[in-house]
């Protein structure tokens, strides 16, 4: 087997990355603003999928609380960029309260403070929650996410509730979307392939061992959850600015997004960085590809009504299969590098011979 | 990680157990157990199934709290501290029942005990309150940003735990598979990786937990001569728990025997073969038979 040298390695990823820039310079160009909003889409549910799969495959502690520090962030931003006309205007049942209601910033600022704010709540709920460990994690983190989106739907005067943020302004276009999955990756990446990486892949297969290893398994834990929290918030501040209003229901910053990027980095692989970005283009596509089964559609001759939440349907035959024949999803624990590429094309290759 | 150092004695005390005692609810698994480890000896610790051998090792590594008596290594009461605390003071260890990270590649685990390197603050922080003037304030050092940003100081600590990663591998003998993943080893190279593993955290004592179980009568004689070349090689105190009498005869300088919780015998090899309490617990009361 022959190992790819670093250099060779960094030209590759350096060419890649222009080209996909070029790629995706094409795709706003001529695509349509309607492919245009999907394929920001992806990038934005890349960013949530990298940061869980963080927690849920490389430090293996399987968490469910992944949308309430997505809400913080989407929140957080979208608290600080609105016009301060819409704050006035959007508050009517209760007014804001005082530093927020006067302030008005650009979106770099405002995602970034989002995502150290969602960081922040991902300590506060991260630091008694990891005390317990398996399926009472995942309860306890299942429960401090619905305890952040109750505690939204009732702060009338911070969050305006249940009536939600509406008139966000729509900052996220596809270049700070695929943007800012591209820094998620590189610091992710850069994190995963440190000696922290490697604590945490070895805590999530043994963790008597690691600790015997001189690896304090709590700090480590902690460490990867805020991390994957800060850029939960990135994510949750681009998704505000995509949506343009952001509200506290269940479907929408709520347990059904948890589920959605738990599919994402399931199906692109646990553990596996590009895995979860493949997921997440996978998921983003095919959520829009399979409109078209609801709608009222003429097969062979046989008028099929529309029916809504046939796509959904569709979804969990599609994934229940690729859990049955594809167990480890689409990457497994592996990453998507170029000498990965190199030794498939070269096995391929001797099979032949 | 941490070497201490001290000429003025030879005989020195490494590890000392005194009055170590755990109570499992009503059950007492250990019971008052006293020893003493010098420095560069290799002590065996025997006993039939259930004594409380690994219960001992799960108290001197902090994965049990004694519920009495004290662990002092190096003069430092290390009671009770966090395992991971331990470790960085210099006590490491294998399991029984192998626990190498079977997903992670030969060589990332043996870099995945090369991590407390960078990890030790709590242990400097320990030793300099234990003795100030030997073991200089730490300063604390976010390695986080710097493996996040990998400045130069971080790849240079890399660099370091790659090669010396690889030079333990060749060590055991074990180079030629760096790139494998763990658990496509056979038991003995397993084994062997363990203890690389181990030694890899740079301790000053080492437990082995049954490091020949499962192995046969050839695999056993490799494994004895292997433990004593390591012991020479990195200049370290051993204690090893084993059922392999004729293996721990061979290479044990002194050996405890534990029954119940409860030292039975302690002594050198001669001596323990001799004792008549011994062979009761191994073979049963004769008036038995």
């Amino acid at each position: 087997m022959k190992r790819i040298s670093f250099k060779t390695n960094f030209i590759l990823t350096v060419i890649f990355v222009i080209g996909s820039g070029f790629m995706l310079l094409w795709a706003s160009n001529s695509l349509g603003d309607y492919w245009a909003r999907i394929i920001t889409l992806m990038a934005i549910y890349g960013i949530m999928a990298t940061s869980y799969t963080l927690v849920n495959g490389v430090t293996g502690i399987f968490s469910l609380g992944h949308a309430g520090f997505i809400a913080v962030g989407a929140y957080t931003a979208a608290l600080l960029t609105l016009p301060i006309q819409q704050k006035a205007m959007s508050f009517f049942i209760t007014p804001l309260i005082w530093p927020l209601n006067s302030i008005q910033m650009g979106f770099l600022p405002a995602t970034i403070i989002a995502g150290c704010v969602a960081a922040f709540a991902a300590f506060l709920v991260g630091y008694p929650s990891l005390r317990v460990t398996g399926d009472y994690f995942a309860i306890a983190t299942l429960a401090f996410a619905e305890i952040i989106r109750i505690v939204i739907q009732n702060s009338y005067s911070v969050t305006n509730g249940s009536l939600g943020l509406k008139g966000i302004p729509p900052y996220t276009t596809i270049w700070w979307a695929w943007g800012w999955l591209l820094v998620t990756l590189i610091v992710l990446g850069s994190f995963k392939f440190s000696s922290y990486g490697r604590a945490l892949r070895a805590m999530s297969e043994d963790t008597v061992a690691a600790r015997a290893m001189g690896i304090d398994v709590f700090k480590h834990q902690l460490m990867s959850f805020v991390v994957s929290g800060f850029f939960a918030g990135i994510g949750g501040a681009l998704y505000a600015h995509w949506l343009t209003t952001i509200d506290p229901r269940p479907t929408s910053l709520g347990i059904m997004l948890t589920f959605f990027v738990l599919i994402m980095i399931v199906v692109g692989g646990l553990g596996s960085l590009s895995g979860a970005v493949l997921g997440a283009v996978f998921f983003a596509f095919s959520a829009q590809w399979l409109r078209i089964v609801e709608s009222p559609m003429n097969f062979f001759g046989l008028t099929i009504p529309g029916i809504p939440g046939m796509s959904m349907l569709i979804f969990a035959v599609v994934f229940i299969l690729i859990m049955l024949f594809w167990r480890r999803g689409i990457m497994g624990r592996d990453e998507l590098s170029w000498q990965y590429i190199y030794n498939h094309f070269s096995k391929r290759v001797g099979d032949q011979d | 990680m941490i070497k201490i150092k001290n000429e003025k004695t030879d005989k020195k005390e490494v590890l000392k157990l005194e009055n170590l005692t755990i109570k499992f609810g009503g059950l007492t698994a250990v019971d008052s157990f006293n020893a003493y480890i010098n420095k560069n000896e290799l002590i065996g610790l025997i006993g039939p199934n259930g004594a409380g051998k690994t219960t001992i090792f799960n108290m001197v590594t902090g994965i049990y709290k004694p519920s009495f008596g004290t662990v002092t290594f190096n003069d430092v009461n290390i009671t009770a501290m966090a395992p991971h605390v331990i470790t960085h003071l210099g006590i490491a260890r294998t399991f029984q029942n192998i626990r190498l990270f079977s997903e992670m590649s030969v060589l990332e685990n043996v870099m995945v005990a090369e991590h407390s390197w960078l990890q030790n603050y709590k242990a400097k922080k320990v030793l300099h309150a234990h003795n100030p003037s030997e073991f200089p304030k730490p300063r604390w050092k976010s390695w986080f940003w710097s493996a996040v940003l990998k400045t130069p100081d971080y790849l240079k600590v890399e660099k370091e735990m790659n090669f010396y990663a690889n030079k333990l591998l060749s060590v055991v003998g074990l180079d030629k598979y760096a790139d494998h993943k763990a658990s496509a080893l056979s038991y003995g190279p397993q084994r062997k990786l363990e203890i690389a593993r181990a030694l890899a955290t740079k301790p000053s004592l080492l437990l082995l937990d049954e490091p020949a179980a499962g192995m046969n009568p050839q695999e056993t004689q490799e494994l004895a001569d292997f433990i004593t070349n390591v012991r020479k090689k990195f200049d370290i105190t051993i204690l090893l728990i084993e059922h392999d009498m004729k293996f721990v005869m061979k290479i044990c300088e002194r050996i405890y025997v534990l029954d119940y919780g409860k030292i039975i015998a302690h002594g050198v090899p001669e001596e323990i073969q001799k004792n008549k309490k011994v062979i009761e617990a191994y073979l049963g009361d004769e008036s038995y038979v």
